[in-house]
């Protein structure tokens, strides 16, 4: 055997705002870094975001009330003591940006211009940078400091000692099309988002949710892995462009109207009060049940009617959307960009909510492994507020490196490193082995049959017997998965390989999803259930946590923890 | 009226097997709205399962997707179809496989200058931009890497012919954007001078094809200034762009002769006399201008303005 072994102190595993900026901070401790990303970079969902950062640094506001925001929107399911970390670094954090050459919106006295996101109570959102150029900057400052990083490199496998520890991992460079290994003192899992496992999402190619399948496969607990946000609007065509977010009505003015094909303005239906101004998981679960039911658009949406809006209302500012603007005279049409006609739009998968359980140091349950970003949990609770995913991602991107650089000082001993050549040799033949086999299947066909499971009984409307549908159909693809063969020969750049190496990881997630979903037996902000339609607080202010024990998928539950503000102060505030 | 089958023929291309690209036609029937890259996908999923073809962010901030459709470079994220396409890669790259050009390493491509000894330099200390002059940096900085800019550069693809090289317009509009932004810029500035901006044929093909609309050329333009003025060009640039702007501001016509004079001085023109006697004969040598040319106090107030503009 062959391999390629590549030694670090830190390995990172994703190369998004989370990913980098652990890079940068355990560079910084010199510490030797290696970042592994999937996909090119910029990419990943950082590259997709919005481009607004959460942080208390207006005159008016405080980490306090950024906390309250927080843990109110979420419907009081978040681990507070992550909100109380987070809320106090995340003005500092986020400055650090311009500090590495990013350039924020500010006023002509100097300040930052700030606006207010979506269930905020003050105006705390920093915005300015394309995201994608947040992500280049802070991969040029972790090059500056150091570290490497490589593109196109998927992970397989975490590598694991018999005592459980995680020393490393082992990868496919899909750009030259062979296979390595990485051996490090510690890991850390910033794999970012899991979009990709709906037929419908906002997330870029590689947002398949691996981290949460790699770490399930080395014993790692998750926490409420049932929530799962969507978008209300977004793309409906073209194909390729699909799911790609279209925001929600304040984006366009005050004046929106959400129709249906029969003209109806349905939001009335769900929200007398705030119809199309509703929250986010509502307005998205009225747009689904609309189209489920037939009532939607050509393309499978509903109508979004913005004639009523201004064009100069300071919420749609065509100037600082530029880019998104473009995208809609682009494939919509000038008239429709312009608020002259309706246009087509559905509800798509944003945000994986839930994730790997951390520690306020970011660690894991499992020695040496320690996660950062979307693949971590529990900051969100039950719904995340627009602009807190940015700032979490350099706030325990920064926590993650600094921990991790010092946990990595004992490096790999040496009669480990044994162990693990047979681990690596192993998957070497696991992940080679695709290319040969009777198999003749194609990789994509099972993707296109997850993305449809997940969506029709995993998506924005859930119910006890459609979980078990999804879970039944789980099995039924791992008892097939046999059947995938790398039709290709050629193993540089080959998109059918790497999807035959998803495949597997998606049915992990999309598994571990559906069975936390069926163990919530409430709804409450993004996880909405017909059988148990209204919030139960006498039962479920707690966190649901799955865990796979040597193949054995348990779900359970446990309290959240509610040590800075008792729940019953905020419900009354 | 529309087909419903789209005709596209694509470049396939394994240059460890083949000498040339192989045109290879595919059939696609055609959906409302289609890009590019739908195609693409709809190949890759049907006829052609080893297609070469990268993408990521389906939304022009990854770069990865830029090809020629037809012969002109664009984002195949954003590009409509078209009833009969040619896709090939991007001109002037070296070709991986198929549609995949040679991106560089990550390193290479970002922060080339993070590979030189860049100790003791202050790598956190950037300046708080004006609110005036923060769209002007983001024009600079928001660059994804496309390659399409470098794909299009004659002054680029001059380099293989050997002499100085040319870094080309995708490093230099990032340069331009360091200098901008550091609190101590001399090192970029320096690292700049090796690029060799002033090799830029002005001929602004890498401001027209940036999908994004960003401004190489004059990025390059703003950079060559700089070094221009810090006297850090080397000696017969410095003298061109000298004697050239004392021609302008003097008559606003250019003086060809003191050109060459100015830069390779009385003895060193000799040189180019031969030359010369061969532009006679053809008729192609200039004639000599005296006085001032027409509307020169125009031309003159557009220059002086130009230079406290930028």
């Amino acid at each position: 055997m062959d391999v390629e072994i590549l030694e670090s102190d830190v390995l990172i595993i994703g190369a998004g705002g989370a990913g980098l900026r652990a890079a940068v901070e355990a560079s910084k401790r010199g510490a030797r870094v290696t970042v592994l990303s999937k996909g090119p970079v910029p990419g990943g969902a950082t590259s997709v975001s919005g481009g607004v950062i959460q942080a208390a640094v207006g005159p008016d506001d405080s980490p306090e009330q950024h906390f309250r925001d927080t843990v109110i929107g979420g419907r009081f399911v978040n681990n507070q003591r992550l909100v109380q970390a987070f809320v106090h670094n995340a003005p500092q954090k986020v400055l650090d940006l311009e500090r590495y050459g990013c350039a924020f919106d500010r006023n002509k006295d100097g300040s930052l211009d700030l606006r207010m996101p979506s269930g905020a109570t003050r105006k705390r959102g920093i915005e300015g940078e394309v995201n994608s150029n947040v992500q280049k900057i802070l991969a040029q400052r972790s090059l500056e400091c150091g570290a490497r990083i490589h593109e196109f490199m998927m992970v397989t496998r975490l590598l694991q000692d018999d005592k459980g520890q995680v020393y490393g991992a082992t990868a496919v460079d899909f750009a030259r099309g062979s296979f390595v290994a990485f051996v490090a003192g510690a890991v850390i899992l910033a794999t970012g988002a899991a979009g990709r496992l709906y037929s419908v999402t906002a997330c870029p190619r590689s947002s398949t949710g691996d981290g949460v399948a790699l770490a399930r496969r080395v014993g790692a607990r998750f926490i409420n892995l049932e929530m799962m946000q969507f978008i209300p609007l977004a793309y409906t065509y073209p194909e390729f462009i699909k799911g790609f977010t279209l925001g929600e009505a304040p984006n366009y003015g005050h004046h929106t109207r959400f129709l249906n094909s029969k003209g109806e303005r349905y939001m009335l239906k769900y929200d007398a009060k705030r119809a199309e101004y509703a929250t986010r998981d509502v307005a998205a679960r009225a747009g689904y049940i609309e189209i489920q039911e037939g009532r939607g658009s050509p393309h499978g949406g509903i109508w979004v009617d913005t004639s009523g809006n201004d064009r100069k209302d300071g919420l749609y500012q065509p100037h600082k959307l530029a880019d998104r603007y473009q995208m809609i005279v682009d494939f919509y049409g000038p008239a429709k960009a312009n608020f002259e006609e309706p246009f087509e739009a559905t509800p798509s998968a944003l945000f994986l909510i839930g994730g790997v359980e951390i520690d306020t140091d970011c660690r894991t349950n499992v020695p040496g492994l320690f996660a950062a970003g979307e693949v971590a949990a529990n900051l969100h609770g039950a719904n995340r507020l627009g602009a807190n995913a940015l700032a979490e991602i350099q706030v325990f991107g920064s926590i993650a490196g600094i921990n991790a650089a010092e946990a990595s000082r004992v490096g790999c001993p040496t009669p480990i490193r044994a162990a693990l050549g047979l681990q690596i040799s192993d998957e070497r033949s696991a992940v080679l082995g695709l290319f040969e086999g009777p198999g003749k299947r194609r990789a994509c066909e099972f993707k296109h049959d997850i993305q449809r499971i997940m969506w029709d009984c995993v998506g924005v409307v859930r119910d006890g017997k459609r979980l078990q549908i999804a879970l039944a159909e789980f099995q039924r693809l791992r008892e097939m998965y046999n059947e995938v063969r790398v039709t290709s020969e050629t193993r540089r750049y080959n998109y059918d390989w790497v999807e035959a190496l998803e495949i597997p990881m998606m049915l992990d997630v999309g598994e571990m999803m559906a069975a936390a979903a069926l163990s919530r037996t409430e709804s409450r902000g993004a996880h909405y259930r017909t059988d148990f339609p209204l919030e139960d607080d006498a039962n479920w202010l707690r966190e649901t946590v799955v865990q796979d024990l040597n193949g054995k998928l348990t779900a359970t539950s446990q309290p959240v923890d509610m040590s800075v503000i008792p729940v019953a102060e905020l419900q009354s505030s | 009226m529309q087909s419903d089958i789209l005709t596209v023929v694509v470049d396939r291309y394994d240059p460890e097997r083949e000498k040339v690209p192989r045109p290879v036609t595919y059939r696609v029937p055609r959906q409302e709205g289609m890009v590019v890259a739908d195609v693409l996908l709809y190949l890759y999923e049907h006829d052609a399962p080893d297609l070469g073809f990268l993408w990521e962010c389906r939304t022009r901030r990854c770069g990865t997707c830029a090809m020629r459709v037809n012969g002109h470079p664009v984002l195949t994220c954003s590009e409509p179809v078209r009833e009969h396409m040619r896709l090939s890669p991007l001109e002037g790259l070296p070709v991986v496989r198929d549609l995949i050009v040679d991106r560089q390493e990550l390193q290479a491509r970002l922060a080339p200058w993070a590979a030189e000894a860049l100790e003791g330099l202050p790598k956190d200390a950037r300046i708080l931009l004006e609110p005036g002059e923060i769209a002007h940096y983001r024009a600079l900085s928001e660059c994804i890497d496309c390659f399409i800019c470098d794909s299009v550069c004659p002054a680029l693809a001059e380099n293989a012919n050997g002499g100085a090289q040319f870094a080309g317009p995708r490093r230099l509009i990032r340069l331009e954007a360091q200098v901008q932004r550091r609190a101590e810029p001399l090192p970029w500035l320096l690292y700049a001078a090796e690029s060799n901006p002033s090799l830029c044929t002005r001929c602004f093909a890498c401001t027209e094809e940036c999908p994004r609309e960003l401004r190489p050329a004059e990025a390059i333009g703003s950079l060559t200034k700089r070094l221009y003025e810090r006297h850090e060009l080397d000696a017969h640039k410095t003298s061109h762009i000298s004697s050239f702007l004392r021609s302008i501001l003097r008559a606003a016509w250019l003086d060809e002769f003191r050109l060459l004079v100015d830069i390779y001085g009385v003895v060193g023109v000799a040189k180019f006399i031969p030359q010369a006697l061969r532009m006679l004969r053809r008729g192609k040598l200039p004639k000599p201008h005296f006085g001032q040319a027409a509307q020169s106090t125009d031309i003159q107030t557009i220059l002086r303005g130009m230079d406290k503009r930028s």
